[in-house]
């Protein structure tokens, strides 16, 4: 039996019987709702709170819960709003006193999960510390440790992302904005309702729900993870979830947040398929094989594989992106406030273009094999490799071409004895046969910066770092390679880039601390590249 | 007239007479008046003696001050006489007539000239007096005879007599102590007084001082070392009826002696002493001389250990040499040599007492650290400690630094093992990274450079391979791997001596230089590679093998604490062994290598786990000891698992090829040795029969014969001698006593002369003695018994049928010519066997260039190629034997070549068991279990099921199998049993 069927049936088990249990005492202890209009009034709180219309609803139930105090559904509604404001403390402690005795407004099984949920993130938090931004509007919350690192970037980066969502979607959502940042997947696993099969299967690493983000921090992987854009397709999710008042489907849902997360970066949206994706969604649609939009409900994360999950993305984000390029960012916000206005999605998209939706989709296909080829070799899928343990990773068996793994081990070797120049040697034979392999480039060009040939490094990073621009390694040496040949500001952009993929790696600090012209950039940089350097 | 300085110098000269007169006027005061008050005092003194009340101390200092100062108004009266023009009086001394012109002088120079006198007169008088005065001296006029004044030697006598009369008189000297100090009291408001004189202190000193006792006289502090007797005695100025000593506040009564008050004690510390008396009234008197006593401690005695200088390795048997050097401030009494074991257990052993305390020694011992019980990976503390003779406050002990033995075993010896194979590593990669760091240059110059550079690195690399390859073979460890590295060593020697040969004169050409480079290169990347590999096998199966310990030591912690709950009181020997095993798990539970992060974690919890076993069982909760020892072994089993499946993955991976090609080649060489079994065995059976027909028809010349051999079965009988019939199984016994009770019938047919008899005996003896070396081996794989004594048997009973082939060969060669007797069909057979031969020598050949050639080009066993080798020629003889029709000659042969298939056939599986991380019996060795099993704690009873099968098993050797299918069923069997 698969470990995440296991994990399935046992979960289901455990919540028949909990609902069994809570069925049986229900009838003895239940009470009924607030009588008449407050009644009504706790009901329409708890759709506003199913639509995302947080502050209404919390309004509604702090009135009602000064009237009920001891009412259990009102206590049960209230730990959700509490639960949405980040309150886990008081979440619990309303959902535990009320989750077997509530039972007119939500099902026994939804209440047990929602307390499970909130119990959860209660005890996960429970360690957590926080950083905010000045005018706090943005709190990031982590565990103690390295993680600060992020936070550090994260405030910054939701600020810009924030910017960008009012800029492209014209949508400021009522602060405060939180991000939690897990230290592993079977933490944020815990704390959804993802499995750690699902997060590691799909690359599922991070979540919007509960009006609050939710990140695996870039340490939890071997190589780290885009984790900076990541946190911009999330909030593109909290955002439009808010705007639509949670009834944009995912593939919506979706396609918005691929094309708009690097918007945080600043400029138009632009859409970056990498080679691989590319490949997924010409081939799906050469073959007949694309996704139905309708498929991708109720998250792209419990798709079968991770090609599946890459294909929807690659989907979604053309589809996006085509609309965008006919109507713009206009567009966009007429799609999120008509399907906010309860009209279905595909039915919003076809009115903002005024055409029907069968032919946007022709539209989209048509582009979609229109595509141009890629030139060279099409790299494989990117995949997240997580962490497990605290082992040295040996790296070597993710070189694709066999022949090479020999050399990379030998210039590992090598180099695990300061020997750079022998070390480039042995690399530069790998290369020979894996040319365009990110391991295999990213070690050459270590072993040539370290023995001096910096002109040969760059030679080789610079067009990996297109073919791979998640790659951290490829960023971290490159910033180093163009520091060491005095330039200073695209050594600081590399590097920049190295740590939005894996701030945990001390070189690109040490590297900017020395490349930037800002004062305190300079600063703050040289005080993490001494403390990572440490770790 | 024009002032003049005569007259001022007239008067300078009278002042200065005078002032001298003056000066020693006061000496001479001084002198009577200390003098006068000096004897006042004395004889003050002696009038009130030690005990003077206070009004009589007053009143002797009222005499002595008038005295005083009597004597000093006499002495100071001519002083008047000098003032003025007076001083011109001391003129007389030396010029009488120059006395009245210096008083004139000086009193017209005081009066000056207004007085009528004329100034030139006056000047020219000053004038001619200084003239006459410039040539007497100061002192000739107030000579220092002036001294010798009546007044001065009257006070200096007074003064003599007043020390006399001290110093006499004892009454004397305590007055005057009594006067200097009226009234005085100690703090408890005793009186004080100089109550004692003539105070000695005789030390006697500690009899290990070996020092003579000494007298000190008036002691006020006494510096004794510990120990010392002091025997403090003094006479009393004053009536006394009783005397005490104080020490250290502590009251001690004086005894009277010889006119002299005594109080003897001994030295142990600091004090103060004080002495008092009491008088004739009671009232008690404390002596005024304070005095102390400082006790100079014996310091310990200084050891440094020089050898071993280090903490060591060294193996249970080994004798550790152990040097030190010792100094003592007094003499060393004692050296004892300390060891320290698991369990803190202290054994010591005295290596040295000088009989003379010599302050310095130096010697030298040795230590076994078997014989102190010390068991194999214990790590055993060492260290010396030296004794003073001090029996005063205890003998001083000094302590050298200790050093830490380990007891060599399996863990240590994998530690050296993949220590050296890191070097090896280092050295290989430094060789090639040479190479690649410095590519052929194209001029000369450069060129033998550079091969001078990198022949150093490589040269390393070449002897260390050697070494390694050395210490491989003759370690036992993974016998096949030494090829891999002896023939690296090999490849890498050839390439050196082409890279020489191409720099030679005149150098080859740049692109054959860099061809030889490119496969120097290639070579050492294999060597990195492989070698790298080795490693990571070696440092797996390294913590495999760890896991494996520490299973063996919680199943004996188990097994220890279930003894601990069946007895009624805790056993102290079963505690102490649990402790020990405690101690040796605790080190192995932190000591995974660091390879294996993943699993250092789960290393750490075992360690936990240990710790807090060792809690349970200390507080005496053996229910939570055994919750623990639970929790311990699935810590254990997790580490286990982690590891065992990263030393399987790890070798099929990278060692898979050629584990399986060696598992093939021993396939092989099974069917080789089972198809030679069987072309012996008919080969012999037909030899049998021949040398019976032989015998029937030789009569007396073999009779002869066979008497000449008649001492030989004794040999053999003699071999059987190691063998403990006592201990044997039923089966083995009767085995045993048939084989021995065949020998002696062959002894007895041979000493008739029965050829025949003798014969048939030998092959009897020889089936039976082969069955019972068999039992015997499977017997000591599976339990080696105590000391290994199993294997010795086994041993001795393949030693005694080497004899008996031996015998039976000699037996043969006395037989008349077999070939003659051979019986039709019998040559036939040869003949047809003869091709059958053939067939097994070139299997053999070919068998051997398997195990010649391995996969990636690596031999698997060249010594099992050389043994193939030498077989096939053996096998010649064989095949030469049937063809020529001697089945004497053949079946030896054939014998010989299927008794060195066995050896080569069980070398081989022991090098792969080995490779496997298996154990096995043998010399006292210990069977490896199964880490990766669930443990289970048996009892007595469970073994009747496998000892039954085991039985069961034996018995069924015994029943023939299907003709052809022999030495398989036999395999079959030994398999089951193993």
């Amino acid at each position: 039996m698969r470990p995440v069927l296991a994990a399935r049936i046992t979960r289901a088990v455990v919540l028949a019987a909990a609902t069994i249990v809570v069925g049986a005492l229900a009838p003895e202890r239940a009470h009924a709702l607030p009588p008449g209009a407050d009644g009504q009034r706790l009901r329409g709180a708890s759709e506003a709170i199913e639509d995302l219309r947080l502050e209404e609803a919390a309004a509604a139930i702090d009135a009602l819960s000064a009237a009920y105090p001891d009412d259990p559904d009102v206590r049960f509604e209230r730990a959700l709003v509490r639960f949405d404001r980040g309150d886990y403390q008081g979440a619990a402690s309303d959902a535990g006193a009320s989750v077997v005795l509530a039972g007119a407004i939500r099902p026994a099984a939804e209440r047990i999960e929602l307390h499970r949920l909130i119990r959860a993130t209660r005890d996960i938090n429970a360690g957590f510390v926080e950083q905010r931004s000045a005018d706090g509007r943005y709190v990031v919350r982590h565990a103690p440790g390295p993680d600060r690192v992020v936070a550090q970037y994260a405030v910054e980066v939701a600020r810009a992302a924030d910017d960008a969502m009012e800029r492209e979607l014209g949508i400021r959502v009522p602060g405060p904005i939180r991000v939690e940042v897990y230290p592993t997947a079977a933490t944020l696993a815990a704390v959804s309702s993802l499995t750690v099969e699902e997060i590691e299967r799909t690359g599922t690493i991070a979540l919007s729900k509960w009006n609050r983000l939710m990140i695996t921090s870039p340490r939890a992987l071997v190589r780290g993870y885009p984790w900076a854009d990541t946190l911009g397709h999330e909030l593109v999710h909290l955002v439009l979830s808010r705007a639509s008042h949670d009834r944009a489907p995912v593939w919506m849902q979706e396609g918005y947040a691929r094309f708009l997360e690097r918007t945080w970066r600043g400029g138009a949206p632009v859409l970056t398929l990498d080679p691989a994706s590319d490949r997924l969604l010409r081939d799906a649609a050469r073959e007949d094989r694309l996704i139905a939009f309708d498929r991708l409900h109720p998250s792209i994360a419990m798709l079968p594989s991770a090609e599946d999950a890459a294909l929807a993305f690659a989907q979604v984000a053309t589809f996006v992106e085509l609309f965008h390029a006919a109507h713009g960012s206009a567009g966009l916000r007429d799609v999120a406030q008509r399907v906010a206005a309860g009209v279905d999605a595909r039915e919003a998209f076809a009115a903002a273009a005024r055409r029907s939706w069968i032919e946007l989709e022709h539209d989209w296909r048509e582009a979609v094999r229109a595509r141009p080829e890629h030139d060279g070799p099409i790299p494989a899928l990117r995949r997240l490799r997580f962490r497990h343990g605290e082992a040295q990773l040996d790296e070597t068996e993710e070189v694709r071409i066999a022949g090479a793994r020999r050399f990379v081990r030998l210039g590992d070797l090598l180099w695990s004895r300061d020997r750079a120049r022998a070390a480039a040697v042995e690399y530069g034979k790998a290369w020979s046969s894996a040319e365009g392999d990110p391991i295999v480039g990213s070690r050459l060009a270590r072993a040539a910066l370290a023995g001096g040939d910096v002109d040969r490094a760059i030679e080789v990073l610079v067009p990996l770092t297109g073919e791979w621009p998640d790659h951290e390694p490829l960023w971290s040496v490159l910033g180093s390679a163009r520091l060491a040949r005095g330039e200073r500001e695209a050594a600081r952009a590399a590097s920049r880039e190295a740590i939005l993929l894996n701030p945990f790696d001390p070189q690109p600090h040490c590297d900017i601390a020395q490349a930037s012209s800002d004062a305190t950039e300079r600063s703050r940089e040289e005080r993490l590249c001494e403390e990572l350097g440490e770790l | 007239v024009p002032p003049s300085n005569a007259a001022p110098a007239v008067d300078r000269y009278l002042a200065r007479l005078r002032t001298r007169a003056a000066l020693f006027l006061v000496a001479r005061a001084i002198v009577a008046a200390i003098g006068a008050a000096g004897l006042a005092l004395a004889i003050g003194a002696l009038g009130a003696g030690p005990l003077a009340p206070v009004w009589a101390a007053y009143a002797v200092w009222v005499i002595a001050s008038a005295a005083f100062v009597t004597a000093a108004a006499i002495a100071l009266r001519p002083i008047a006489a000098l003032r003025g023009s007076g001083a011109a009086s001391l003129l007389a001394r030396a010029r009488a007539d120059l006395v009245s012109p210096a008083r004139s002088a000086f009193e017209l120079a005081t009066a000056g000239a207004g007085g009528g006198s004329s100034s030139a007169l006056i000047e020219a008088h000053a004038q001619r007096l200084r003239a006459e005065l410039a040539g007497i001296a100061p002192a000739s006029v107030v000579p220092w005879r002036w001294l010798r004044h009546p007044t001065a030697l009257a006070g200096a006598a007074a003064l003599v007599a007043g020390v006399l009369l001290v110093t006499v008189f004892e009454r004397a000297a305590g007055g005057a102590w009594a006067l200097m100090h009226p009234g005085g009291r100690d703090a408890e408001g005793i009186p004080i007084a100089a109550a004692f004189h003539d105070v000695r202190a005789r030390l006697v000193f500690p009899g290990y001082l070996a020092r003579a006792s000494q007298s000190v006289g008036d002691p006020g502090l006494i510096e004794v070392p510990a120990g010392t007797t002091i025997e403090l005695s003094g006479r009393t100025r004053i009536d006394a009826t009783a005397a005490e000593l104080e020490i250290g506040g502590a009251p001690m009564r004086m005894e009277r002696e010889d006119g002299r008050w005594v109080a003897r004690f001994l030295a142990r510390g600091d004090t103060a002493l004080a002495l008092r008396v009491r008088g004739t009234d009671g009232d008690w008197i404390r002596d005024a001389v304070a005095r102390s006593v400082h006790v100079l401690h014996d310091e310990a005695p200084r050891v440094a250990l020089l050898v071993p200088a280090e903490d060591e390795v060294v193996e249970g048997d080994e004798t550790v040499p152990i040097v030190y050097e010792a100094s003592d401030d007094v003499g060393i009494a004692a050296i004892d040599l300390v060891v320290r074991g698991a369990g803190a257990r202290e054994q010591r052993r005295r290596v040295g007492a000088p009989e003379n305390g010599a302050r310095e020694l130096s010697g030298d011992d040795a230590v076994i650290l078997a014989e102190l019980g010390a068991q194999p990976g214990d790590r055993i503390e060492v260290w010396i400690e030296a004794r003073d003779g001090d029996d005063v406050a205890g003998p001083n002990v000094g302590r050298s630094e200790s050093r830490w033995l380990t007891v060599a075993s399996a863990a240590t010896r994998r530690e050296a093992a993949i220590a050296e194979l890191a070097e090896l590593v280092d050295h290989a990669i430094a060789a090639l990274g040479d190479r690649l760091e410095r590519p052929p240059p194209p001029d000369e110059p450069s060129s033998r450079a550079r091969l001078d550079a990198l022949r150093a690195s490589t040269d390393r690399l070449v002897f260390a391979l050697d070494s390694h390859a050395s210490h491989v073979r003759g370690g036992g460890r993974r016998n096949a791997d030494s090829v891999l590295y002896s023939e690296a060593s090999a490849r890498l020697r050839r390439l050196l001596f082409e890279e020489a040969a191409a720099h030679g004169s005149p150098i080859a050409p740049l692109a054959a230089r860099q061809r030889i480079d490119e496969r120097a290169v290639a070579e050492l990347e294999d060597d990195v590679l492989l070698l790298a590999d080795l490693l990571t096998r070696a440092r797996i199966e390294d913590a495999a093998e760890i896991a494996r310990e520490l299973e063996a030591l919680r199943r004996e912690i188990a097994s220890l604490l279930a003894e601990l709950r069946r007895a009624d009181t805790p056993e102290a020997r079963a505690q102490q062994r649990l402790e020990d095993l405690m101690q040796r798990m605790s080190r192995l539970g932190t000591s995974v290598p660091e390879d294996f992060a993943n699993t250092q974690e789960q290393a750490q919890q075992t360690a936990d786990a240990l710790t807090e076993l060792r809690e349970a069982i200390e507080r005496g909760d053996l229910d939570a000891a055994q919750q623990q020892l639970t929790r311990l072994e699935q810590q254990i089993d997790a580490l286990a698992r982690a590891l065992g499946s990263g030393e399987q993955s790890f070798a099929e991976e990278r060692f898979g090829p050629r584990e399986r090609a060696l598992a093939e080649a021993l396939d092989r060489l099974m069917g080789l040795e089972a198809e030679q079994r069987e072309l012996a065995r008919r080969t012999g059976e037909l030899r049998g029969r021949a040398a019976r027909r032989a015998l029937e028809t030789s009569g007396a010349e073999s009779a002869d014969a066979a008497r000449r051999l008649a001492r030989l079965p004794r040999a053999v009988r003699e071999a059987l001698a190691p063998i403990d019939a006592e201990r044997l199984s039923t089966l083995e016994r009767d085995a045993y006593d048939a084989v021995v009770q065949r020998l002696r019938d062959t002894e007895d047919a041979l000493g008739t002369g029965d050829l025949g008899e003798a014969s048939r005996m030998i092959e009897t003896a020889e089936d039976q003695l082969h069955e019972l070396a068999r039992d015997l081996d499977l017997d000591s794989m599976m339990f080696p018994g105590h000391d290994g004594h199993t294997a010795r048997a086994a041993r001795a009973a393949e030693d005694a049928r080497h004899r008996l082939a031996e015998l039976h060969g000699d037996l043969d060669g006395v037989l008349p010519d077999l070939a003659d007797h051979l019986a039709g069909g019998e040559r036939g057979q040869m003949e047809g066997d003869a091709p059958r031969q053939r067939g097994a020598r070139g299997a053999s050949s070919e068998l051997a260039e398997s195990f010649d050639h391995g996969p990636d080009a690596m031999p698997l066993s060249p010594d099992a190629a050389t043994a193939l080798r030498e077989i096939a020629r053996v096998m010649d003889d064989g095949t030469r034997g049937l063809e020529r029709g001697d089945p004497a000659g053949a079946a030896r042969a054939q014998e010989e070549a299927a008794r060195r298939l066995t050896e080569l056939r069980e070398s081989v599986e022991q090098d792969m068991q080995r490779s496997a991380g298996g154990g096995g019996g043998g010399d006292g060795g210990t069977s490896a279990p199964d880490f990766r099993r669930p443990v289970h704690i048996h009892d007595a009873d469970e073994f009747a099921g496998p000892m039954e099968l085991r039985r069961r098993l034996l018995d069924a050797m015994q029943e023939s199998a299907p003709s052809g299918y022999e030495e398989s069923v036999q395999r079959y069997y030994e398999g089951l049993l193993r």
